[in-house]
C-alpha cells in the first residue's frame, strides 16, 4: 500500500512538473491616442496646451515621443509623415512637452494596459503673415535591435495649425471633377464626384450642399455635403457624411434634372456654385421594351407568314 | 521519504499558478469619454472670418479664448473607440536563409480608427544589413515591383527581401499572396509607403504583412537585421 502511494506521489510529480511549461507569447506592441486630431487657430507670441491619452494596450515598454512633419498624400484626408523628427528652426512654433517629467525625444516607460497624459505645449512665433504649419505627435516604442530584425508600430495624432496674427483668413476655394454624363438610366444611381481645391495657405472647412431640381425648379432632392477639412494647397474629394455622394432617383425621375453644387465657407458665405444638367431616362426600361416589341411584331409576323402558307 | 516525496508534490503544484495577465481597470459602471464641461457655445463671426465655438471644454471639442481656438477630436461625429495601432509579434525571424530558397515570417497589424478612417506607412531604416554586407531589397520576378506597386515574387533566382499584404485595407496591388514590394529605405533617403488604407471608420481591421527573403551563393555568411517602422495616421 505504502509503495502504490509512493509511485501515485511520484506520477502526480511527473504529471506537474511536464505540465508547467511555462507559455512562450510574442512580444506585442499596441497603442492608443486620443484625440487623434487636433485643429488649431492661434496667434503670435500666443501659447496653448493640448493634452493627449496615450494607452499602451501591449506589454510594458519604453517609449518615445517626438514631433514630425506631415504632408498630404491624397483627397481623401489622408497624409504621409516624415520618418525624421522636426528641425524646430524651420517652424514658426516652439513646441514642447509640458510634463514635468518628460520631454520629446526621450524614452519614458509605461507599464502594460497603462495610460498616460502627454501635454504639449505649443507657442506661435511673432509672424505678421497667415500660414498653417501641419505636424503630428508621433509615439513609437524604443528600438531595441538585437540579433533579429524587429517591426515597430508607431501612433500619431494629427496637430494642424494656422498661424494668424487678425483671424482674417483668405478663402480661394474652387471644385473640379464636377463631371456628369448628359444621360443616366434613372433606374441606377448616380456618382456624383467632385473635389474641392484650396489655393490659399490656410486650411479650411468648408460645408455645402447638392440641390438637384427638376425642370420646373422643384427641389427632388437635396444632399448636405460632409464638411470635411480642405489643408492649404490641396484637394478633398466631396463625400456626404457617411458614403460618397450619389443621387439615387427614383425610377419615374425623367427628363432634364440640373445639378447645383454650392460650396460655403464655415461661417455660411456662399464661396462658389457649379451647375451641370443631365436627362434621366428610363434606358434600360425602353431598351427592354423596345426589345420585347421586335421579338413580339418578329413573333406574330413569322407566325402570319406560316398561316399564310398553310392556307395556299 | 514519503515525506520528501509529498513536500516535493506540494511545491510542483504551487508552481504551477497559471499566467497571470494584466487587464485595462475601468469602472463596471460607467466609463469617462471625452468629457468636458461648456460654459457656452454657437456661431460667432466677422466680416472676416466665422467660427463655431464651444467655450469652455476641458479635455476635447472647441474651445476658445483670446488668441486662440483648439477643435480637439472628430468634430462632427462623437467617437466611440480610440484610435490604437497594435503590432502582434515585433520580432522577424526568418531563420537560417539558404541559397536560392525563399523563406518567410510575417505578423498581423491591426488598427481601430473613428472618424474617417485612416493609413499606415511603412519603412525599413536600413537594408537587411550584417556590418558592411547588405541583402538588397527585392525587385521581385524580373524586377516586376517597386516601392509602391507590387510585383509577383515566386522566383528562387529572384533575390533580397520584401513584403506582402493580405487582409483588411491593403493597397490594392497586393492581388495575392503572391505579391511583394520592397521597403523604402530610410537610410537612402526613401520617403515611407503606404501599406493600408481606409476612408472609413473600422474596428480591429486587420492586414497580415509576410517579410520574405532570398539569397545568393556568394551572401556573405552573418546575421542580418533591419527595423521595419509603420506608423499609423488618422485622417483628418
Amino acid at each position: 500500500m505504502k509503495k502504490l502511494f509512493t509511485l501515485t506521489l511520484i506520477l502526480l510529480t511527473a504529471y506537474c512538473t511536464l505540465h508547467t511549461a511555462k507559455p512562450v507569447l510574442a512580444q506585442n506592441v499596441g497603442l492608443a491616442i486620443s484625440p487623434p486630431v487636433v485643429e488649431v487657430l492661434l496667434a503670435p507670441n500666443k501659447n496653448i496646451v493640448q493634452s493627449f491619452q496615450l494607452t499602451n494596450q501591449g506589454e510594458s515598454t519604453q517609449f518615445v515621443a517626438n514631433i514630425h512633419t506631415i504632408t498630404p498624400t491624397d483627397s481623401d484626408g489622408h497624409s504621409i509623415i516624415d520618418p525624421t523628427p522636426i528641425d524646430p528652426t524651420t517652424i514658426p512654433l516652439v513646441i514642447t512637452l509640458a510634463n514635468a517629467d518628460r520631454e520629446l525625444g526621450t524614452p519614458f516607460t509605461l507599464s502594460a494596459h497603462d495610460s498616460t497624459q502627454l501635454v504639449l505645449s505649443i507657442e506661435g512665433a511673432s509672424t505678421d503673415v497667415s500660414q498653417d504649419v501641419y505636424f503630428a505627435l508621433v509615439i513609437t516604442p524604443t528600438l531595441n535591435q538585437n540579433s533579429s530584425s524587429t517591426s515597430i508600430p508607431g501612433i500619431s495624432s494629427l496637430i494642424l495649425l494656422t498661424l494668424t496674427p487678425d483671424g482674417a483668413l483668405p478663402i480661394k476655394l474652387r471644385v473640379d471633377g464636377f463631371d456628369l454624363p448628359i444621360l443616366h438610366d434613372s433606374a441606377l444611381p448616380l456618382p456624383v464626384p467632385a473635389t474641392i481645391t484650396n489655393s490659399s495657405d490656410i486650411m479650411i472647412r468648408p460645408t455645402g450642399t447638392l440641390i438637384i431640381y427638376k425642370t420646373n425648379q422643384n427641389i427632388s432632392e437635396e444632399i448636405t455635403i460632409s464638411p470635411n477639412l480642405v489643408l492649404a494647397h490641396s484637394s478633398r474629394t466631396i463625400t456626404t457624411l457617411s458614403e460618397s455622394l450619389i443621387y439615387r432617383p427614383t425610377w419615374y425621375s425623367f427628363g432634364p434634372h440640373q445639378f447645383e453644387l454650392t460650396i460655403h465657407s464655415p461661417g455660411g458665405s456662399q464661396i462658389t456654385q457649379v451647375t451641370k444638367t443631365v436627362w434621366l431616362l428610363p434606358i434600360r426600361a425602353l431598351i427592354t421594351t423596345i426589345l420585347i416589341a421586335i421579338t413580339t411584331t418578329t413573333l406574330l409576323l413569322s407566325a402570319k407568314r406560316r398561316s399564310g402558307t398553310n392556307i395556299n | 521519504m514519503s515525506f520528501l516525496i509529498i513536500l516535493y508534490t506540494l511545491y510542483s503544484i504551487l508552481n504551477t499558478a497559471p499566467t497571470v495577465h494584466a487587464e485595462t481597470l475601468e469602472s463596471t459602471s460607467y466609463k469617462i469619454r471625452m468629457g468636458n464641461f461648456n460654459i457656452t457655445s454657437g456661431l460667432k463671426s466677422s466680416s472676416s472670418y466665422s467660427l463655431t465655438d464651444t467655450v469652455g471644454q476641458t479635455a476635447a471639442g472647441l474651445f476658445t479664448s483670446s488668441g486662440y481656438s483648439v477643435k480637439a477630436g472628430f468634430q462632427y461625429i462623437y467617437t466611440l473607440y480610440d484610435f490604437s495601432f497594435t503590432i502582434s509579434d515585433l520580432t522577424i525571424n526568418l531563420g537560417t536563409l539558404t541559397p536560392n530558397t525563399l523563406l518567410t515570417d510575417s505578423n498581423n497589424l491591426t488598427v481601430s480608427a473613428p472618424g474617417q478612417g485612416y493609413s499606415v506607412a511603412g519603412f525599413e531604416t536600413t537594408r537587411l544589413k550584417n556590418g558592411t554586407n547588405y541583402i538588397p531589397d527585392t525587385g521581385c520576378n524580373s524586377g516586376s515591383c517597386t516601392q509602391s506597386t507590387a510585383g509577383v515574387w515566386t522566383s528562387t533566382t529572384a533575390l533580397g527581401f520584401g513584403y506582402n499584404a493580405t487582409g483588411d485595407d491593403i493597397d490594392s496591388d497586393f492581388t495575392d499572396s503572391t505579391y511583394f514590394r520592397p521597403f523604402p529605405d530610410l537610410s537612402l533617403g526613401d520617403s515611407p509607403e503606404i501599406i493600408l488604407t481606409s476612408t472609413a471608420a473600422g474596428q480591429d481591421r486587420t492586414a497580415t504583412i509576410t517579410y520574405q527573403a532570398n539569397v545568393g551563393p556568394s551572401q556573405a555568411a552573418g546575421d542580418y537585421t533591419t527595423s521595419i517602422i509603420y506608423i499609423a495616421t488618422p485622417t483628418y
